[in-house]
């Protein structure tokens, strides 16, 4: 369910466009820490574009960079100084976490709520990345931090 | 004669009167049927437009769905998604609405009965089934597709909307019977109106031969009675003259002399009169003294009436002048008498008086001259007709019935009018009044003399008949003017090129030949400006025509006296003043 999510975040986000190097063709939803998804990531963006481009699903090694992701999502993690999201200050990738038991700083957070899936979302974050959120998923988000 | 030309004329208007009865009528059921036509092309278009519009609309409300549930059908919220779909159940046209996954399977929807959801949607343009208008929208987000929506609306049904149309339609269809209505009503007018136009024409066509018939016959009459009168006229002069060939006696013969006078003079007034029937022939109005033109007339009547009748004359001598044609107004005196004469066939007076009638508010001073006679009288219901041409209760050969029409013409182109008054047994009183004139009378010469030549003159006498020019020519010598004749204009015409020492053209008018004698007249007029012209003709038509131009016109027949006054007048206007014998 968060995979399909994760993935249909995309569409209701605009991203500035400097975002997109002329050199990379993908939109790369990247992921960090522990992958709670799987497979089943990859099924869902399996032949999916996004902003007219193909999507790939990127895991991150711990010691690799996050450069050419335009998504971010960290999972859990048993490292310490876990901080997936503080070199992407101020860079156009919209993160994704688990509000509970995931790092802290995503803009878009997963909460359970009455056993379904739902999210907050700290929009004023994402401004600071020039990313804009639609007003539709700010609608139907549980809670919106707006600063 | 003339029937053929007049069937054809009478035959197309008839035609395009068949053509116009039929084409009002046809032309209003044409008009009425293009309107119910019309009206009803119009009412199929307000349909097709109003479901287009529906259409539209629906599309419309399709996407702002598909807009709105794009978050929550991409989230799974179907709280959210149920109050957006609630939402639409505000619109009770909208019978069912449904969210359904990219892959066309059904997240969530409602639908009133009878409609139903599908349970898969496929995406289609917006159809019309029944009542029943479909419209299908996918649900995107950025490029990518999250799912459909699936919108069935209620579209009004036949009953509905042609209980919609009814107004219209009534009114188009009152409107169609009151064209075709109007139109049988304006056809019928028009077959009356064409009817009436066809009797008038009808009863002026008979009105005009009856007319016809009517001078035919007077002509008639009136040619019985002139020839009588006229062999009359002949066994006095030819009498007279037998008589003045056996007697030497002057006495005898002045008085002989004087009957074939009197007779000449009175068929030349008959033939005046035949003439003037014949055709009207203008008036020269002159201002007259009517005592004295009236009172000059006694001879002439005691002439026409015989024995047994006596004329009075009241004529008082401070009578007004008017102005009137002189030898018109005889003429109508003597009509009046000689109609008086025939109504006392025991004889009786004959009072002819005048006074002055001053103005009142109606019209100006006239002059009433009154002819009282003490006959039979006329009958009242025939009072209104004597002045009608044509009407007489004489016998055949005794009265064309254009005697007093005679004087009523006379008097309506004098300006004046004729009033009768009559009793039955005693007498009839008709009054001529005659409009004053502030003229003065011109100085009636009375009993012109033969005025000889005023010196030596040379007239070029134009005639193509012997006998006239003869007897002219011996007028002219007893006169003391030297004559010379040319046959006709042309001969004139070479004659004045040759010779100019001539002082007047005397010419008859109607001559063979090219040249007649207007055309002469004209000629002379431009080669010779300074040669004056005279014309001769018995021809009142002819003679209408000269006068017209202005030229100079001696009528035959002619007195010596006519003769030189004439001249010498001719001579004077063009400034021939006679060679003083010095």
């Amino acid at each position: 369910m968060k995979a399909s999510f994760l993935f249909k975040f995309a569409p209701f986000v605009e991203w500035p466009p400097s975002a997109f190097s002329s050199g990379d063709r993908n939109f790369t939803i990247c992921i960090a820490g522990e992958d709670p998804f799987g497979n089943v990531l990859d099924d869902v963006v399996r032949g999916q574009k996004m902003a007219n481009r193909p999507v790939k699903v990127r895991r991150l090694k711990p010691e690799g960079g996050v450069a050419g992701c335009h998504m971010l999502f960290a999972g859990r993690s048993a490292e310490k100084d876990y901080t997936p999201f503080t070199p992407l200050a101020g860079q156009p990738v919209l993160t994704v976490a688990d509000r509970d038991g995931g790092p802290p700083g995503a803009m878009i957070q997963f909460v359970i709520r009455s056993g379904r899936v739902r999210f907050q979302i700290d929009e004023s974050a994402a401004r600071a990345c020039h990313l804009k959120i639609s007003s539709k998923l700010l609608g139907l988000a549980i809670a919106v931090d707006r600063k | 004669m003339t029937d053929a030309p007049e069937e054809k004329a009478t035959n197309r208007p008839r035609a395009f009167g068949i053509i116009a009865q039929m084409a009002t009528p046809l032309a209003a059921v044409l008009i009425a049927l293009l309107l119910l036509a019309a009206s009803v092309a119009v009412a199929f278009q307000l349909e097709r437009v109003g479901q287009l519009e529906k259409a539209r609309q629906s599309a419309v409300q399709a996407q702002i769905l598909a807009s709105g549930i794009a978050a929550p059908l991409a989230f799974d919220d179907d709280v959210a998604l149920q109050e957006y779909l609630n939402a639409l159940r505000a619109d009770p046209q909208i019978t069912a609405a449904a969210a359904f996954r990219p892959d066309g399977t059904l997240v969530t929807g409602y639908a009133r009965p009878p409609a139903r959801l599908p349970s898969r949607n496929a995406m289609a343009e917006p159809t019309i089934v029944g009542n029943t208008l479909i419209v299908t929208a996918p649900v995107l987000q950025g490029n990518m597709k999250l799912g459909s929506v699936y919108l069935q609306s209620t579209v009004d049904s036949w009953s509905r909307r042609v209980t919609r149309y009814l107004g219209l339609a009534v009114i188009a269809v009152l409107a169609s019977l009151l064209i075709v209505v109007l139109a049988a009503s304006y056809a019928s007018l028009r077959k009356a109106h064409q009817e009436l136009q066809n009797e008038i024409a009808n009863r002026m066509q008979a009105e005009e031969a009856l007319r016809q018939s009517q001078k035919m016959e007077a002509m008639g009459q009136l040619t019985g009675g002139v020839a009588h009168d006229f062999n009359n006229l002949l066994m006095v002069a030819s009498g007279g003259l037998d008589l003045m060939e056996r007697t030497d006696d002057p006495v005898k013969i002045a008085k002989l002399k004087a009957g074939i006078r009197q007779a000449v003079d009175r068929g030349s007034k008959l033939t005046k009169q035949l003439l003037a029937f014949a055709r009207r022939s203008p008036l020269k109005p002159e201002v007259i003294d009517l005592r004295e033109r009236v009172s000059g007339m006694d001879a002439l009547l005691e002439r026409s009436l015989g024995e047994g009748i006596r004329v009075a004359m009241h004529l008082p001598g401070d009578l007004w002048p008017v102005e009137v044609d002189a030898s018109e107004l005889e003429v109508a005196i003597l009509n009046i008498v000689l109609n008086a004469r025939d109504a006392m066939p025991r004889g009786g007076v004959i009072v002819i008086e005048a006074a002055n009638a001053p103005g009142d508010g109606k019209r100006g001073d006239c002059v009433q001259l009154a002819l009282t006679d003490q006959g039979s009288g006329i009958p009242v219901d025939q009072v209104t007709k004597i002045f009608e041409p044509f009407y007489t209760t004489k016998g055949v050969g005794q009265g064309t019935g254009l005697g007093l029409s005679q004087v009523y013409g006379f008097v309506r182109a004098s300006g004046g009018d004729v009033r009768v008054d009559s009793i039955e047994g005693r007498g009839t009183t008709i009054t001529l009044i005659l409009p004053r004139t502030t003229k003065n009378p011109a100085q009636h010469v009375e009993d012109v003399q033969a005025m000889v030549a005023p010196g030596q003159h040379r007239i070029l006498l134009v005639e193509d008949d012997d006998t006239v020019a003869t007897t002219v020519g011996g007028m002219l010598a007893e006169l003391g003017y030297e004559t010379e004749r040319a046959e006709n204009g042309d001969a004139a015409l070479r004659r004045l090129d040759r010779e100019r020492n001539f002082s007047l053209v005397l010419s008859d008018m109607i001559m063979p030949g090219d040249v007649s004698g207007i055309d002469l007249v004209r000629r002379v007029g431009q080669n010779w400006p300074a040669l004056p012209t005279m014309l001769m003709t018995g021809y009142s038509a002819a003679a209408a025509s000269a006068a017209k131009e202005g030229i100079r016109l001696l009528s035959k027949p002619f007195s010596i006296q006519d003769l030189s006054v004439q001249i010498l007048a001719a001579l004077d206007q063009k400034g021939h003043r006679p060679p003083t014998p010095e």
